[in-house]
């Protein structure tokens, strides 16, 4: 063989091994275009304007509607800056502030402690922009304090730490931090400010117990070290004052802060990019505090009943080998079938659980003072059991409040609170006027199993900055319908409960409870942690049960509201269960069961239960691919309702078109013919996971999600959700895969950050107001996880057990808020399953209650899809029960309808043509319409990186190819004039 | 034909033995990994297998067009192995982005070891392609 021989096949070794790494890979990418094209801010589409019709602008950007313009983009970006920092004002906590310690006073010299001061959660070090700087808590300081007083001698001893994990907490060792005493012996003493953290996230709950073997949301061995050490040099006189800042969203355990001295806590939760400006603000005075909590603080984070089945204590199912071998959805050792939690404290979540107990225990009722859920093992004592309740949230001034009178709008079932407010402290600041519910508890309650939480959250309002001195009132609506209960055995529906009804309003749930037992007759003398005020209740007797009144959709008077969701319950699987009751609190306190998966359970976990119906249509009955003229711009005004014009539409379109509607690569491919062009959409945490278009860097990273709900103020609410679309539009989507429906069910749930709140009412609110302003702006808000999807551990398929009511009222209701009150048109299912029954295969959540019962008006995705995990693989039981289309699924979904109505299924090409209906008029709803017109064409452009790829292909075909061939020429010209000893020879 | 010792094989023959050695580890890596992990994916054993199987026919053949096994081998090689590293998205996804949505099994390190072992096998063929082999030895 020569050389050149060799060289030529050496490069055509080269060639084939970029060639075939090429094509495969090429296989991938372009799987994942869209996902790419997000990346790389790359547009796809072109519209181009033909004829005489004027573009449409539909939804105004008071930024412009350019969305490659970088002043505009610039503009966006400062408002949105602007606007995190006014949430992190009113999104901080003021849980406690004695000795006259905040605000800081001037130019305090203060010392940093705690490692995380210098690894935060939930901040960004990056901005779209070099004009908007990120701010950090540390440079928030420097910046509202004068970088010479603050001390950061510790940032070399943290400097070497990593941030706090969900199951590891990350601090210094006292030893070390005591190198650095000197630097505060003298100076930089008039407080030491401790940044505390804790965290969870996507796929991760927080650990409930620690490698140390304490509670992850309690203190940890260093961090107890800390203020220990910290409390000792406050009274040795070092430290004039103790503040700590919790960086987290986790309910964090704070019973030890009268043990080391602390003058002042606040929650300060995951600021983003630039919150902690707002945060700084509160610590020096220059805004004054209005946050409430969102969740109830308990000084032991495992002492609910929701954690006997949560988290680390999520359960297996003891026969796990016969369900893998027996369940046909078992593709991952059972991974997606074996696991499940039980909902065991029924509606008792939070406050609803505290609260509701500690009213027994006053009233000696239920035997509320068992040991069972003590988290001292004696008798439970609220005052032990609850640090800060929900709603509680202190200011640097003072209000009084008086209930001026409650009047009730029969006519559309609201009742209106007047509350008159004064300042009587010595700021200016904003208060919060919360209104809680009591309803009757009777014996019907009882015999029907009929829970009622002691108060519910009904309504609120949040006041403008009341100067000093000054009155205002304030009138809060409350709808009927939250003073009704579901009642799943007896009336299967809503019930108006027969009793005493009391509207009471308090500074937090717990002073609300006070007042109401006050009114009731009871004081401290039975038990009561404080006094209650009669004079902030109204009372009402409700002479008979009345189950009609609300037996009808509160949006559609012809759907009955009635029990759906008998297949959550545990006890539908032939298994007795027992959910917690108020009737005996001791007997019916969850204990951790062990169960053996059955064959109801089995059954219920296998979904192929597709059928065709007798009377389905055929698929002649459909003709597609007609030419009506009618195009993608020609619909953005037209009405749901409007059936025949929605049919001319989609005959426009071919089989083939309408299934890719339901394939997702963050986003949807466009339709040229009817003039659709690309629509974006992207995830949402806590920012928005897109480029801006004008300048390819990432939108800020915002506030959490839980902070937006401390602000308690419907405004910041709407701002969020109007923000959040001026910067989604920017960045080229139409929808935002955004809204925290699920609840915070324990305090270690990983996602407590992007989930409203514990309350499902308070959610009910905020995703009202934040669907509504962000649907206004041509965005949709497609809330998640729809539903049961509280929990991150084995999120995957989780079996999760849950009675009709306690679902309604807890897991439903914040969905609900956000579908009939805010109009969200984007609804995303869960991993989990409804008791055994994927989430995304119930027809009875997706064309029952949402798209019935709720009157939905709107399109259903599916979470995540992954054709590796089989659950999530019933293509048309999935179209049956509801989902429009499959998050990131770029191929299976289509392909699996389109083999089916090829196959003659003419049911598949109905159920097919209204999924089309339904995303077409969502995307129709959207910023995706701006710019167009009747005579409007899309142009699809090929991306410059696929081209690029396409290119590079050829390039090695062609390299490969005269390789292989100057190969063989050599190798049998060789063999020609083998007798000239042209190969070597040895 | 009998099987040469290492020492009495061609520079680049030597280069191709390693990288069938590698092939065959990683072959049978390949086997344990997807059995365990239910990644198992017969077109990438076939591939893997094939690498080998021409690997070996360019070492023991010794016509003219047994010249070539070496780069239909790595043609078969570095299909396996995007195809593998195609079908291992979900473990890269949910491993990089610590979450858990593509239902992955295992970890990213018997994929990278994989990777890291078919790309050397590939590596090694590449380099006995470069080399001239002469006749007669």
């Amino acid at each position: 063989m020569k050389k050149r021989t060799a060289i030529f096949r050496g490069i055509a070794g080269i060639s084939a091994f970029l060639l075939m790494v090429t094509v495969t890979g090429t296989n991938l990418l372009f799987t994942y275009a869209g996902v790419i094209n997000n990346a790389l801010n790359v547009q796809t589409n072109r519209i181009v304007q033909t004829g005489e019709s004027e573009p449409q602008i539909i939804y105004d950007n008071p930024y412009g509607t350019d969305i490659t313009n970088k002043q505009s983009a610039l503009k966006v970006e400062t408002a949105v800056a602007s606007e995190n920092i006014a949430q992190a004002e009113e999104g901080c906590v003021l849980l406690k502030n004695e000795n006259q310690t905040l605000p800081l006073s001037a130019e305090s010299r203060v010392t940093v402690f705690g490692n995380g001061s210098f690894h935060t959660q939930g901040t960004s070090n990056a901005t779209a922009f070099e004009a908007i700087l990120p701010v950090t808590y540390i440079s928030s300081l420097q910046t509202a304090l004068g970088e010479e007083n603050v001390n950061l001698e510790l940032e070399s001893v943290y400097a070497s730490l990593g941030i706090t994990s969900n199951t590891d907490i990350s601090e210094a060792e006292i030893s070390d931090v005591k190198t650095k005493e000197n630097s505060w012996k003298s100076d930089y003493n008039d407080a030491a400010l401790v940044m505390l953290s804790r965290v969870g996230s996507e796929s991760n709950d927080s650990a409930m117990i620690t490698a140390e073997g304490r509670h992850y949301l309690g203190l940890s061995k260093k961090e107890e070290d800390l203020m220990a050490y910290l409390a000792q040099e406050k009274a040795d006189g070092i430290f004039e004052h103790i503040i700590v800042l919790i960086n987290a969203d986790q309910m964090m355990e704070l019973d030890w802060l009268d043990d080391y001295d602390v003058d002042a806590c606040m929650i300060v939760g995951m600021p983003g990019t630039v919150g902690f400006t707002g945060v700084a603000n509160i610590l020096t005075g220059k805004t004054v505090p209005s946050g409430h909590l969102v969740d109830t603080y308990a000084a032991d984070s495992l002492s609910a009943p929701a954690n006997v089945y949560a988290g680390e204590n999520t359960q297996k199912f003891t026969n796990s080998e016969w369900l893998n071998a027996n369940a046909t959805d078992n593709t991952n050792d059972g991974d997606n079938i074996d696991w499940y939690v039980i909902y065991a404290e029924g509606i008792y979540v939070g406050y609803k659980y505290y609260e509701t107990r500690y009213e027994d225990l006053v009233m000696k009722a239920g035997n509320a003072d068992s040991v069972k859920g003590s988290s001292t093992k004696t008798a439970w004592n609220y005052q032990e059991e609850v640090c800060y309740p929900f709603g509680y949230g202190l200011s640097y001034t003072e209000f009084e409040k008086e209930l001026i009178g409650v009047d009730y709008d029969e006519m559309n079932d609201q009742y209106f609170v007047d509350v008159k407010i004064s300042n009587i402290g010595d700021y200016a600041g904003k208060t919060v006027v919360q209104v809680y519910a009591q309803t009757p508890y009777g014996d019907y309650e009882k015999e029907n199993l009929v829970e009622k939480s002691a108060v519910s959250l009904v309504g609120f309002e949040k006041t403008d900055v009341i100067a000093p001195g000054e009155s205002v009132e304030l009138s809060v609506s409350v709808d009927g319908y939250f003073l009704t209960s579901y009642d799943a055995k007896g009336a299967e529906g809503y019930i108006l409960s027969a009793g005493d009804y009391f509207l009471s309003v308090g500074e937090n749930a717990h002073d609300a409870l006070n007042n109401i037992l006050a009114a009731k007759g009871y004081g401290t003398a039975d038990g009561m942690s404080a006094e209650g005020d009669a004079a902030m209740t109204y009372q009402w007797n409700q002479a008979a049960l009345d189950q009609d009144r609300y037996r009808m959709s509160n949006v559609n008077d012809e759907v009955e509201v009635t029990n759906a969701f008998d297949y959550a319950d545990l006890n539908y699987y032939d298994i007795d269960f027992t959910y917690l009751s108020r009737k005996d609190w001791d007997a019916t306190w969850p204990e951790k069961i062990s169960l053996e998966a059955n064959e109801s359970i089995k059954e219920a976990l296998n979904t192929d239960w597709y059928t065709i119906p007798e009377d389905a249509p055929a698929v002649s009955d459909f003709t597609q691919g007609v030419e009506n003229g009618i195009t993608f711009a020609d619909m953005a005004n037209v009405e749901w309702e409007d059936e025949d014009t929605w049919n001319a539409f989609i005959d426009q379109l071919t089989v083939e078109e309408m299934a890719g509607l339901m394939l997702d690569a963050e986003g949807t491919q466009g339709i040229d013919h009817i003039g659709m062009p690309f629509a974006g959409r992207n995830d949402d945490g806590n920012g928005i996971g897109s480029a801006l278009t004008a300048v390819g860097g990432s939108g800020m990273g915002w506030v959490s999600e839980v902070m937006t709900s401390r602000t308690w103020n419907k405004d910041r609410f709407s701002a969020r959700g109007e923000n959040l679309a001026f910067e989604a539009a920017y960045c080229g989507l139409t929808e935002i895969w955004y809204g925290g429906g699920n609840i915070h069910r324990t305090a270690v749930a990983g996602r407590n950050n992007q989930y409203y709140s514990e309350d499902a009412n308070l959610g009910y609110f905020i995703g009202a107001s934040e669907a509504k302003s962000m649907q206004d702006n041509g965005i949709v808000y497609c809330i998640k996880h729809f539903a049961l999807n509280d929990q991150e551990t084995h999120r995957e398929g989780l079996n999760t057990f849950c009675n009709e009511q306690a679902l309604r009222e807890n897991y439903l209701r914040a969905f609900e808020g956000a579908i009939t009150k805010g109009g969200a048109k984007g609804v995303m299912t869960a991993f989990s399953r409804l008791g055994s029954r994927q989430s995304a295969t119930c027809p009875e959540l997706l064309n029952g209650v949402l798209k019935s019962e709720w009157g939905f008006k709107g399109h259903v995705t599916t979470d995540g899809y992954s054709g590796s995990s089989a659950y999530k693989t019933h293509y048309l039981e999935e179209l049956a029960s509801g989902i429009d289309y499959s998050c990131l699924d770029s191929t299976d979904h289509a392909a699996a309808v389109i083999a089916a109505i090829n196959a003659g299924d003419g049911y598949a090409l109905e159920l097919l043509r209204k999924a089309a209906k339904h995303n077409l008029y969502t995307i129709s709803r959207t910023v995706a319409e701006n710019g167009l017109s009747s005579g409007s064409r899309v142009i699809t452009v090929v991306p410059g990186w696929q081209s690029g790829l396409l290119v590079w292909t050829l390039v090695l075909i062609v390299i490969f190819g005269v390789s292989v061939i100057m190969m063989f020429t050599g190798l049998f010209a060789g063999k020609k004039k083998e007798e000239t000893n042209e190969i070597e020879k040895i | 034909m009998r099987l040469r010792k290492f020492k009495e094989l061609q520079k680049g023959e030597r280069a191709s033995r390693i990288g069938t050695l590698t092939g065959i580890v990683v072959l049978i890596f390949f086997c344990v990994y997807g059995l365990v992990y239910q990644y198992f994916d017969t077109i990438v054993v076939l591939g893997m297998f094939l690498g080998i199987v021409c690997s070996e026919l360019y070492l023991h053949c010794k016509i003219k067009a047994a010249e070539c096994m070496n780069v239909v081998s790595i043609l078969c090689a570095s299909f396996a192995l995007g195809l593998f590293f195609m079908n291992s998205y979900p473990v890269w996804a949910d491993r990089l982005n610590n979450i858990s949505m593509y239902s992955s099994r295992g970890t990213l390190f018997p994929v990278i070891t994989i990777l890291v072992l078919q790309v050397a096998a590939i590596l090694c063929e590449v380099v006995s392609c470069f080399c001239v082999r002469k006749e007669g030895v």
